[in-house]
């Protein structure tokens, strides 16, 4: 199986009132990597970089060592975006959606897709208008995850939902991370979503990284509450 | 066709039929009112020449460039779908080919009916006239897939209505001071050969309008697309 690695160098992000960076690290396959970090830090816009959403004023993204130019869309095969809320065509059905995307991926997994609608309880003669919002993250990772996608990008994909949603979601993130040896970077303002899915943290403040560290090794997991001191022991 | 080829037209045939399919009953519905609009206008102000007939069915068609902009750009941005096309392996080309596409088939769809509903002479006894206005038509729906894009609604509405005033109006001024180069110019168009220029010119300019779409897509991050 080829492993994939993310590395960022030196990435530089300017907006009027918000500099976000320079940031540099690396993310190992089969690893999932938590962002933590108050609103408005720079997670949201890490996140777009690294999906080919926003262009980065300075810095490399580098996906197996090479360097991905703007708008270099076949990348795009490679990696999985989801949003906080995902924006879908409201007028399709949960199986249209997929169709479209299906026809828009090369390697698109038809099984796998209808196994997590499934398994998601999703009814694919459902329209996407008609879906609550946990329904429709979970709706918006199936068609992103169908693919076979080794760089996972998830944006606060947890917020808001309910307990049962959040659990069959971190189920799915941690079995694909562990099966596909694929890169994950989740943003959440919940430590139990990092404790429970991720490798590694990193903490965003102000736009730059204040914190890089492990949180998972062999046998050992730092559980939420210590997370949590991590993330304030940082910021006072 | 090598297979590179095919993913590409494989791509730009799903966007293409993903905005058929969610515009469907819209387009449908666009048709049958600018019919029922001509028709009412002609019953109302019957025409007294074939020529007055083609004039304002020319700008009903043209009028109906809105309402496929409007589904095809100024949705997709305010619903920020846009966003979710940028995730996916697709090219701004892609994008912007399967648009140009849509309005073109739009275009042809709608001028296509309502010509052969009330001027099917026209069409028959001068079928080069016909496809040069239609290419006018699916100018300026370019030019309106451009301006709603990168421009404001009321701003991309108006853009491209001044354009096609001030091209009226050049030609109105230029029949009033320089009468026979307007009468050169009917000639020419009357022999064929300035359809044909002219024909030679709306291509370049659809094409244009592609690249420039293209290229300024490109350009922009994608939250600076959608609303």
């Amino acid at each position: 199986m080829k492993l994939h690695s993310l590395g960022v160098r030196d990435l530089v992000k300017r907006y009027e009132g918000f500099h976000l960076g320079p940031l540099a690290f690396d993310l190992a396959p089969g690893r999932a990597c938590g962002l933590l970090g108050p609103n408005g830090s720079g997670k949201t816009t890490l996140l777009n970089c690294l999906a080919g959403q926003v262009r980065p004023d300075a810095g490399e993204i580098l996906w197996n060592g090479r360097d991905i130019p703007w708008g270099d869309w076949r990348y795009r095969e490679e990696i999985s975006f989801t949003l906080e809320t995902p924006i879908l065509y409201e007028d399709l059905s949960i199986g249209q959606t997929l169709r479209f995307a299906s026809s828009i991926y090369a390697t698109w997994d038809g099984p796998f897709a209808l196994d997590w609608l499934a398994k998601m309880k999703l009814d694919p003669k459902k329209r996407v208008r008609a879906l609550s919002k946990g329904m429709r993250v979970k709706l918006s990772l199936i068609a992103g995850l169908a693919h076979g996608a080794k760089l996972l990008l998830l944006d606060e994909p947890t917020a808001g939902l309910d307990p049962d949603a959040r659990a069959d979601i971190q189920e799915l993130l941690r079995n694909l991370v562990r099966e596909r040896q694929a890169c994950l970077m989740i943003s959440s303002h919940l430590f139990e979503d990092i404790e429970s899915v991720c490798d590694d943290l990193i903490i965003l403040r102000q736009g730059r990284i204040t914190l890089t560290s492990a949180i998972r090794t062999h046998d050992l997991q730092v559980p939420a509450s210590g997370i949590r001191n991590l993330y304030f022991s940082v910021s006072e | 066709m090598n297979m590179e080829w095919k993913a590409h037209a494989k791509k730009t045939l799903a966007l293409c039929f993903k905005d058929f399919y969610l515009h469907r009953l819209e387009i449908l519905g666009a048709w049958a009112g600018l019919c029922l609009f001509i028709g009412l206008l002609f019953y109302a102000i019957p025409p007294k020449s074939v020529q007055q007939q083609v004039v304002a069915l020319v700008q009903a068609n043209l009028f109906m460039n809105l309402v496929y902009s409007e589904y095809l750009i100024y949705r997709e941005k305010t619903k920020g779908t846009f966003v979710w096309l940028r995730s996916m392996p697709l090219g701004d080309a892609h994008i912007v080919t399967a648009k140009f596409a849509v309005l073109a088939a739009c275009q042809i769809g709608g001028y296509t009916l309502s010509l052969g509903l009330f001027a099917p002479l026209f069409v028959l006894q001068l079928p080069a006239s016909a496809l040069v206005i239609l290419l006018a038509m699916i100018c300026v729906g370019c030019m309106m897939l451009n301006t709603r894009w990168f421009f404001n609604q009321r701003m991309g509405m108006v853009i491209p209505v001044g354009v096609i005033v001030l091209l009226l109006g050049a030609y109105v001024k230029l029949k009033e001071h320089c009468p026979w180069i307007a009468e050169k110019l009917s000639e020419g168009w009357h022999a064929g050969g300035l359809k044909v220029a002219v024909a030679a010119v709306e291509i370049a300019w659809i094409l244009l309008m592609w690249h420039l779409m293209v290229r300024l897509l490109g350009r922009r991050d994608t939250p600076r697309l959608v609303n």
